[in-house]
């Protein structure tokens, strides 16, 4: 079998606050294999965003990373800064949830993705404009040739996720990390974009770590998927095989939460209780107090991710099934 | 059925300012001809994408904002033009719950105080006394601990938030509460209990609410009957179950295929909704959707289609009907 594209090892992020130590990402292990595409799903406070951003070095200096995350079978954690600069928005490419925030206001959108292709050595700036208006057609924005002068806030916040789609493949990335990439956007263009993202998958054999809070678009978008809950994965599976039986009982409960356009249902199973405080995590495991099936050896010891089946993992004393 | 509150024909437009000196200034057409009822212990669920005009109508018929035309009649009488102190007791029985419960509650402001408030607006009930005890019963009521009322709203999670906007609701015995996007800043988990909540406390309390919602499994779940908003017209109006087995309006049938669905496996099949979202402020002639739809025929480009009931209660607004 040959190297994952990606491979994370151990990661954690911990950051020093009055309270005490925020555990945001609490030993985080997964692969990601060239050209497929895994979802990180979870809730607000899950760590989903902090993982993404770890692995790419993007953290404040104030965190504390530990951690190993191969990529291309280089440690990223190892590399200096400047390389990891060039490495980012090349073969490791990113698109975030509010595209009209990640773009520069007062330069034309056009002009942005020109220039990140001269940054990284793509083309020189005649080439480049021709080049971004080429991207422009690839990523479905009509008339990209106008487009190229048009200035972030002239578009609408789908057109702007293009522009940021056009950017982050501009050099052909091995794997793009979306973070919530649809959901500051309205239902028709969030297909309309997830469409897209599928379609570059297909033609370019790009590898996706899509992260998001949505139910939904794990099941239309990924194969895989690892549940995050307080820090850490609770559960890996085949997005097929979570949906039909899910092993852990916060999966079960989020499921469950979840109103359904295909079913009618008079009340919700809501999870009781909250997320819990990650700078006061308790010691067992973290889904403990909500969860239906706790014991007195939840609320003691935290459980490891075990293996269940081939691709399935759960991190529970009482899996379901 | 008897019309608890009636919008008939109503209508707002904003001038926007002048683009260059001497143009004229531009209408902004947030909504056009809006007419619904909604019966005494009614759900009536308002779906759209942004510029819909779902907010604004849910404003205008608070009176929060002035209609351009149109008329509302809360238990048969016209309140559009009445004087603010004729109205004052009938506001009192439509409140409004909030999306942002961060954003809408008073961050100087205890608890007790920010739900005893519109208590003493109303000065009912009259004595401090009642008062508090009454505090004390609306926190018990929302599934919050009434020992909590002295504390500050940043002392609570966004659900427990949301909680304490809907006990300010049902402070001084509210007949209607708009509910705009309630859930919709919320966690998949928490979501549910605040929905959950919901409901109890309108078969407790025989409330009716406008429910307004950009997610349709949020609004099917909650509605007694729907509208489906575009571009500030109601495009399609019918019992919740006909709408989702039958939907008549090429707009409504592309908002349900465009949902991702964890349980339809072939779903991701579906076919891509073309277009962008037109502006209100140059909306498409003729039908405002022609130029996404699929069904266009060549009248709905020229002529706005006149809304026809096409079955019992069921009303779409299209040249196809």
């Amino acid at each position: 079998m040959t190297a994952p594209l990606l491979a994370v090892r151990g990661l954690r992020a911990v950051f020093p606050t009055r309270r005490g130590l925020l555990r945001a990402v609490d030993g985080v292990d997964f692969d990601i294999a060239a050209g497929e595409v895994l979802a990180l799903l979870g809730e607000s406070g899950s760590g989903k965003s902090v993982t993404s951003l770890a692995l790419m070095g993007l953290l404040p200096p104030s965190a504390r990373v530990e951690g190993e995350v191969r990529f291309q079978g280089r440690d990223l954690r190892a590399m200096d800064p400047a390389s990891l600069r060039s490495l980012r928005g090349d073969a490791l490419a990113m698109v975030f949830q509010e595209p009209m925030a990640s773009l520069n206001p007062v330069l034309s959108v056009g002009r942005q993705v020109a220039e990140a292709l001269v940054a990284h050595g793509r083309a020189d700036r005649r080439a480049a404009k021709a080049r971004a208006i080429e991207l422009f057609g690839e990523v479905g924005l009509s008339d990209p040739a106008r487009r190229y002068d048009a200035y972030p806030h002239e578009l609408s916040g789908g057109m702007c996720q293009r522009v940021m789609i056009a950017m982050a493949i501009a050099c052909d990335p091995a794997l793009l990390i979306a973070d919530e990439p649809t959901t500051a956007l309205d239902v028709t263009i969030q297909k309309q974009i997830l469409a897209l993202i599928d379609d570059l998958r297909r033609r370019r054999g790009t590898a996706v770590l899509l992260i998001t809070h949505d139910l939904g678009v794990v099941a239309e978008n990924a194969d895989r998927v690892a549940v995050m809950y307080a820090g850490r994965i609770v559960e890996t599976a085949p997005v097929s095989a979570l949906f039909a039986a899910p092993l852990h009982p916060y999966t079960r409960g989020l499921l469950d939460s979840m109103p359904d356009l295909d079913d009618e249902e008079a009340v919700l199973h809501a999870i009781p209780g909250q997320v819990p405080d990650l700078a006061a995590l308790p010691s067992g495991c973290a889904f403990a107090a909500r969860c239906p099936r706790s014991s007195d050896r939840c609320r003691a010891e935290a459980p490891p991710l075990v293996d269940h089946a081939p691709g399935r993992a759960a991190r529970c004393w009482h899996p379901l099934a | 059925m008897t019309a608890l509150l009636k919008a008939e024909g109503l209508t707002k437009h904003y001038r926007l300012a002048r683009p260059r000196l001497l143009s004229p200034r531009p209408v902004l057409r947030a909504v056009e001809d809006v007419s619904f009822e909604i019966a005494e212990g009614e759900t009536f669920g308002l779906v759209g994408e942004s510029g819909s005009g779902k907010s604004t109508t849910a404003r205008l018929v608070l009176r929060l904002i002035a209609a351009t035309a149109g008329r509302v009649e809360y238990r048969g009488r016209s309140i559009l033009e009445l004087p603010a102190r004729d109205f004052r007791p009938l506001r009192r029985e439509m409140q409004m719950v909030f999306q942002d419960p961060a954003g809408s509650l008073n961050p100087s402001y205890r608890v007790r105080d920010l739900i005893e408030e519109p208590m003493i607006v109303h000065r009912t009930p009259a004595t401090a006394r009642e008062r508090a005890e009454r505090v004390a019963a609306l926190l018990a009521q929302v599934g919050l601990d009434p020992s909590h009322a002295a504390r500050w709203p940043h002392e609570f999670s966004g659900g427990q938030r949301q909680r304490i906007g809907i006990a300010r609701a049902l402070a001084v015995e509210a007949r209607l509460l708009v509910a705009d996007e309630p859930v919709s800043a919320l966690d998949v988990s928490v979501q549910a209990q605040i929905l959950n909540l919901m409901r109890t406390l309108k078969d407790q309390h025989g409330l009716s609410y406008l429910f307004i919602a950009h997610d349709l499994a949020v609004v099917k779940h909650m509605s007694d009957r729907v509208a489906v908003m575009y571009l500030g017209r109601i495009v399609e109006q019918a019992p919740r179950a006909e709408i989702w087995r039958r939907p008549a309006h090429p707009y409504t049938k592309m908002l349900i295929a465009a949902v991702p669905r964890a349980r339809v496996p072939d779903h991701r099949a579906a076919a891509v909704p073309p277009g962008e979202i037109p502006s209100p402020v140059a909306p498409p002639p003729g039908c405002a959707f022609h130029p996404r739809c699929p069904a266009r025929m060549a009248i709905c480009a020229q002529q706005a289609p006149v809304a026809k009931e096409i079955a019992p209660g069921h009303v779409a607004a299209c040249h196809l009907y």
